[in-house]
């Protein structure tokens, strides 16, 4: 069985071209959305980020023809086991890469801050939704397991699978692994680099065989990890512009 | 497969004109009809320039509809096929969605093209470089749309709007690409893409300006320009620019300062 989802149909190639684009920028578009309709988000469970990575999903796959393959050569045992020790691995390259590479400084987070104040980062409003509601079932656990199981499904299975046939797995590897980690540019440079280590990782575990089950596990205890070192810090420094309030 | 004028560098050399003469001695000719125009019509509610603003958008798409007749027809280019050989519905909304990835992504590039542009910026001039981007970014061509999209009934606006892009597409993509597909798919897109991108920074106040507008024409001129040799068809690329500046441009941002009354006779 091979590691890379087959599309059962030939993409259109705008098509193609709208979700590849899309791979390229959810967060921006997402905090584009948030800006501009921020009362509508309000009422959803998920923020705007959600909501554009489940369209891009589901434009995905119906583009492929194709529903998403969560095993491949590994059972449901073994791959949960392998997404367990993906997740903590990917813990250990977080910290480590966070812990060496130094902090965005503050002229520079200040000369890049948004001025207008209806310009709102969609990771502002995820983690003051994270902050005002934690991680319950209806709202804070939504917005962090959700992102976690839609990236794979998207990065780790339909965008590889959509560019393979036309640029090649290499180059496929390299852009989709390249716009994960850009994605994560709203928690700094450090970030955007642990997301292309860990990216890499994930990747070359599907290649391997591992399955998007095991990634996408190991995404959860990723972001939950996350979560709770976060949440140890005071409620004035969730936001990633220095000065801002929710 | 034949070659349009009969030598790939004369066929460039007309790409390279067309594109030339559009943005600048026909540019001044649409200017000049515009201007016209608002004399016939005499607008009283909207003051003259900013009548002109409107006015010129209409008669520089006319201009580039006459020119890409000439061009067509020499050439041997398709004129009623343009926008396809029947309707298809579904290209409506993939134009949308395509405008909106496109926009989506343009802004991730402008974003760090600006990243990176801020600190020289604030090392020529001094100053808030990010609230000198956001005030350039009413400036130039931009505001001509902010205009139109602010005061006009949307619509209307977007009728209005729809024009100059239609316009952009006929030279970048309807003249540019056929013509240069001798050169290869990739050398025409990336060709059609260059120029495309270079004719942003036009009317532009400043080179930090044109970031944005730079970084927009990469995308679209790139992803139009294979789309457009794969299909022949200019809707979904007229309707996906429509909403890629629908996207990028924030008329709620614009503001027009209330002008002075001064009777029925000011203009």
């Amino acid at each position: 069985m091979s590691p890379i989802l087959t599309p059962s149909r030939e993409v259109a190639l705008d098509l193609w071209l709208t979700l590849v684009l899309l791979g390229l920028s959810p967060a921006m578009l997402a905090s584009w959305l948030q800006t501009r309709f921020p009362e509508f988000a309000r009422r959803l469970p998920i923020d705007w980020y959600g909501v554009v990575l489940v369209t891009m999903a589901l434009g995905s796959y119906f583009a492929l023809g194709t529903p998403p393959r969560l095993l491949s050569s590994l059972t449901a045992g073994p791959a949960i086991l392998l997404g367990l020790a993906l997740g903590a691995a990917a813990v250990g390259v977080e910290l480590a890469v966070l812990h060496l590479v130094p902090r965005a400084s503050a002229a520079g987070r200040e000369a890049s801050r948004p001025r207008a104040p209806a310009d709102v980062p969609i990771g502002d409003a995820v983690v003051w939704r994270l902050r005002d509601h934690g991680p319950a079932w209806n709202s804070g656990l939504a917005n962090l397991m959700v992102p976690a199981v839609l990236e794979e499904l998207i990065y780790r299975q339909a965008l590889l699978a959509l560019m393979t046939p036309a640029v090649g797995l290499a180059l496929a590897v390299v852009v989709s692994t390249f716009s994960f980690g850009l994605i994560h540019l709203y928690f700094g440079v450090g970030a955007v680099l642990s997301k292309w280590l860990i990216g890499g990782l994930f990747v070359v575990a599907i290649l391997a065989g591992a399955g998007l089950l095991s990634v996408i596990l190991a995404h959860c205890v990723l972001n939950g990890t996350a979560f709770a070192l976060r949440r140890r810090r005071p409620a004035a420094q969730w936001s990633n512009w220095a000065g801002r309030r929710a | 497969m034949s070659v349009p004028f009969g030598n790939p560098l004369l066929a460039l050399g007309v790409v390279v004109a067309d594109a030339y003469l559009g943005y600048r001695p026909l540019m001044h000719w649409a200017n000049r009809l515009a201007r016209w125009s608002v004399r016939i019509v005499r607008p009283r509610r909207t003051p003259f320039l900013q009548s002109c603003g409107v006015a010129v958008m209409p008669a520089w798409c006319a201009i580039q509809i006459g020119v890409y007749l000439v061009i067509a027809g020499v050439a041997g280019l398709p004129v009623l096929t343009l926008f396809g050989t029947r309707f298809d519905w579904t290209l409506i909304p993939r134009g949308v969605l395509l405008g909106v990835a496109e926009a989506s992504c343009s802004m991730v590039l402008a974003t760090a093209v600006f990243r990176l542009l801020a600190p020289l910026r604030q090392a020529q001039r001094g100053g808030d470089a990010a609230f000198e981007y956001q005030t350039l970014g009413q400036s130039g061509w931009m505001r001509s749309y902010l205009y139109v999209l602010s005061r006009l009934p949307l619509p209307l606006a977007l009728g209005v709007v729809m024009l100059p892009l239609l316009g952009e597409e006929l030279i970048f993509r309807a003249t540019a690409i056929p013509l240069l597909l001798p050169w290869g798919v990739g050398p025409a897109v990336i060709l059609s893409t260059l120029l495309f991108t270079a004719v942003q920074v036009l009317a532009l106040p400043s080179w930090y300006q044109a970031a944005g507008p730079v970084s927009g024409a990469l995308v679209m001129g790139a992803a139009h320009g294979l789309l457009f040799a794969e299909y022949d068809n200019l809707l979904p690329l007229l309707i996906a620019h429509v909403t890629f500046l629908g996207m990028l441009i924030d008329p709620g941002r614009f503001r027009i300062p209330p002008r002075p009354r001064r009777g029925r006779s000011g203009s």
